[in-house]
């Protein structure tokens, strides 16, 4: 038995001998009640202590002000980040589809009206052209042309524009990406905060979350989150003027 | 206007490369080169000589104001007309980006006119 044993167990266990080889039945339970009661000590002090680790990192998550700022504000503005991207792509299919739907049948018409003249020229060359025919079918054909001109500038406009509805996956991807990195500085700031009540580390940490730095770029403006953005083309228009004489003074 | 022009057309999203290069494409403007951030497109201009530089501003990498700033003090490409082509739409970036020397600046979403319009003026 080692020298700890001996002092920390070692009385109470003389005294459960010499009750027993005494038949002292009361001094004998008081000695089995001693040495239970040393023993819970030690589960308590164990269950206080887990008790203390607990509370700490409870009090660590109310104080803690990154996790304030990411469960408060953060969150609900990546929310607002996600709802913006589902309208977006949801405006550009329904423009890019609105587009294709209107052309559909200008190219259609045209098509259907060169097939036509072409079977009408083919028989008008078997006829010869001595018939009066030629000259109907011609002013025909340039009513044709015309009209197929038209339907072609206005094709050429909504594919153009099909292109420019195609934006909409930069912006949202740029969104997408904030997302991600907030739920990764949230991964980051659960996995340190089960550590440190794991560790019993209660200490508070001030260090503020990545502030916003416009010189890298802060993304599309969320309507409902961004605050301080312009307000369309001409708005840059005069600001820039601005910034450039603001520029010529300094 | 004179339709040679070289173009840089530097964006992270090859979508967003893509219509602006069939844009320019559309303005007869035929000979374009992509990059897609400023750490790529620094190199690009320092060793090839382009006509127009136009920008994406959040950009992992190297951003479009840190790569602008680096154009205005390098004295071979300082004078190279820069089209910044941005979401950014803070007023004081916009402010910001005038003083560092931007020549002409849209807000994205645009249009294929606003593009045209302010091309034109940058290079009148």
């Amino acid at each position: 038995m080692s020298a700890t044993l001996q002092q920390r167990w070692g009385e109470v266990c003389v005294s459960l001998r010499e009750a027993l080889e005494a038949g002292d039945e009361v001094g004998f339970f008081a000695a089995v009640e001693a040495l239970t009661g040393m023993r819970e000590r030690g589960v308590w002090d164990s269950l206080r202590q887990l008790d203390l680790r607990l509370r700490a990192a409870l009090d660590q998550f109310r104080l803690d002000p990154r996790l304030l700022r990411l469960a408060g504000t953060e969150m609900p503005d990546a929310r607002a980040r996600l709802d913006h991207v589902l309208r977006l792509t949801d405006e550009a299919a329904h423009r890019t589809m609105d587009l294709v739907e209107s052309s559909m049948p200008l190219v259609a018409r045209t098509a259907a009206a060169a097939a036509a003249f072409a079977a009408e020229c083919r028989e008008a060359c078997t006829d010869g052209a001595t018939e009066p025919r030629p000259l109907e079918l011609l002013a025909r054909l340039e009513n044709h042309f015309a009209a197929a001109h038209a339907d072609g500038e206005t094709v050429k406009t909504n594919l153009v524009e099909v292109l420019m509805a195609q934006g909409f996956q930069d912006l949202s991807g740029q969104i997408i990406r904030r997302v991600i990195e907030l739920v990764a500085q949230l991964e980051a700031e659960l996995a340190r905060l089960v550590q440190d009540s794991g560790q019993g580390a209660a200490e508070n940490r001030h260090a503020p979350l990545g502030a916003e730095d416009h010189t890298r770029g802060l993304g599309p403006p969320i309507p409902g989150v961004s605050t301080g953005t312009v307000d369309g083309q001409q708005d840059v228009d005069e600001l820039l003027a601005m910034g450039v004489a603001m520029k010529g003074v300094s | 206007m004179k339709k040679d022009l070289r173009f840089l057309v530097v964006d992270d999203f090859s979508t967003m490369r893509r219509i602006i290069k069939n844009l320019l494409h559309d303005l007869g403007y035929a000979n374009v080169q992509e990059a897609d951030d400023g750490k790529t497109a620094l190199p690009m201009l320092q060793a090839e000589s382009f006509d127009v530089l136009i920008t994406d501003w959040n950009m992992p990498g190297m951003p479009g104001l840190d790569l602008l700033k680096a154009v205005r003090s390098d004295p071979k490409l300082a004078k190279i007309p820069v089209l910044m082509l941005t979401a950014e739409a803070k007023r004081e970036q916009i402010v910001e980006a005038a003083k560092a020397g931007v020549n002409g600046y849209v807000i994205k979403p645009f249009t294929a006119q606003v593009l045209a319009e302010k091309l034109e003026k940058i290079l009148a």
